[in-house]
């Protein structure tokens, strides 16, 4: 008797494509192939390096004013300025995370990519990112094509926005404490954000490779 | 062949012959050659045994021409893989590797599914009809699968094809699965079950078909990644 099992698992497979499906906008998909195939892919690129370096402008001010107010003695302003930079935050990483999502789906239809260099851990403040990255060069020494080792880059580069937006939620929730902790912690979330820097111009970097490795392709 | 049969199967055919109508008017006809003739042999088919039931509401023709669909179905698949892909080498080989796999594996199911418990040719037809089925199916999910995969652009169409042939294919399976395991009981609610399946498919395409293109067009630099537009 056939099995039951395997046409379970078959309608199972079947309802995920259809959601996939349904999801899925064909008029989204030629976009995205125009982009990666034109100079929009190009001019995208500098459109997203001019929004990440303003945006972290704008986090460092704000941290910056930060430091300025507990010099100054006002815990309460450098709590308040605290909580905006983490708020920056918050709303920055989703977005990166986003990005990066998209650049691991256009990574599949390249098939000659680039190799990514490592992630330098030495690059990174914070010591799980440091993990993340020595993690990275391990793991690149066991994959073997080049589409597979960016896509771990990638997924890195992911791991290590979660972690930013972790500490600098926890960083600033320990905050309110005292003023020791506010003193600690303020240094930590300093950290994070030159680590966010750090990632911020990973996937940049990881971005232009992606149109290069695509440019390569159609060669 | 009971008169709610006939009817059903009857409906079967305009719908078919509507859908093939609408792809012809629209043009479309070549999207999927496989597509066209997949349908254009269920209609012939189902419109023999509406005329003739008595000459061909048997069996051995049930066996030969569900065979003969699967066939079609399978070449489908092949075709919609190749069409898609063509312009992709860089996938082309995970493809083809993947597709012998869900051949490999449609083939092992009818070889080493188990044993025909029944005698004669219902016996065979219950036993491997709902293999084939199966792993058509699959074949089908792996084009499918790999489409999103890859991120690949597709004909709206093999779409609809995909949508609605896949899950079909998973009931009809079931139904036939309940048949061979309850017996005759349920033969008639079955049936009616699985027409009822079908002629929603059938009536999802018909609209499909004759509905025109959207607007929007395709970017000049990727109209040449389209592997099936020197069909329209």
């Amino acid at each position: 008797m056939f099995d039951w099992g395997i046409v379970l698992g078959s309608l199972a497979l079947c309802a995920l494509l259809l959601l996939l499906d349904s999801r899925r906008s064909e008029q989204g998909v030629l976009r995205d192939w125009d982009l990666l195939l034109t100079p929009k892919g190009r001019r995208e690129m500098e459109t997203a390096q001019r929004r990440v370096s303003a945006e972290l402008e704008l986090v460092d001010m704000t941290y910056e004013s930060a430091h300025a107010a507990r010099a100054r003695g006002s815990a309460d302003e450098a709590l308040r300025l605290l909580e905006l930079g983490c708020q920056l935050i918050e709303q920055y990483c989703p977005t990166m995370l986003r990005a990066l999502a998209a650049m691991s789906v256009l990574s599949r239809m390249v098939s000659a990519l680039a190799p990514p260099r490592p992630l330098p851990a030495r690059a990174f403040r914070l010591r799980e990112l440091a993990g993340w990255a020595l993690l990275n060069q391990f793991l690149q020494q066991f994959l073997v094509g080049t589409a597979e080792r960016f896509r771990l880059h990638l997924i890195i580069l992911e791991r290590g926005f979660m972690t930013v937006l972790r500490v600098v939620l926890s960083s600033t929730r320990r905050a309110h404490a005292g003023s020791d902790a506010l003193g600690a912690e303020l240094q930590r979330i300093d950290a994070a954000r030159s680590d966010v820097r750090s990632l911020s111009n990973e996937s940049l970097e990881a971005f232009r490779l992606l149109l290069e490795g695509l440019a390569a392709e159609r060669r | 062949m009971d008169p709610v049969q006939r009817a059903l199967t009857a409906s079967a055919v305009l719908l078919l012959l509507a859908t093939l109508a609408g792809l012809l008017a629209r043009r479309r006809a070549r999207v999927s050659y496989a597509w066209t003739a997949y349908m254009a042999c269920v209609a012939t088919g189902e419109l023999l045994l509406v005329c003739w039931p008595r000459v061909f509401w048997n069996w051995s023709f049930f066996v030969a021409k569900e065979t003969l669909y699967s066939a079609l179905k399978l070449a489908l698949a092949l075709e919609m893989a190749a069409l898609v892909f063509s312009r992709f080498p860089g996938a082309r080989a995970t493809v083809r590797r993947a597709l012998l796999l869900g051949l490999a594996a449609v083939l092992w199911a009818l070889l080493e599914g188990g044993p025909i418990e029944r005698p004669g040719l219902s016996g065979i037809a219950l036993a491997l009809q709902p293999r084939l089925a199966n792993g058509t199916a699959v074949t089908l999910m792996i084009v499918w699968g790999l489409i999103f995969w890859y991120h690949v652009p597709v004909h709206r169409l093999h779409r609809v094809v995909l949508r609605g042939l896949v899950p079909y294919l998973l009931l009809f399976t079931v139904a036939l699965q309940l048949l061979a395991r309850h017996g005759w009981d349920l033969r008639r609610q079955l049936s009616y079950a699985d027409a009822a399946a079908y002629l929603t498919m059938l009536l999802y395409w018909t609209v499909e078909a004759w509905r025109p293109e959207p607007a929007g067009g395709t970017p000049p630099a990727v109209a040449p990644l389209l592997g099936w537009r020197a069909r329209l």
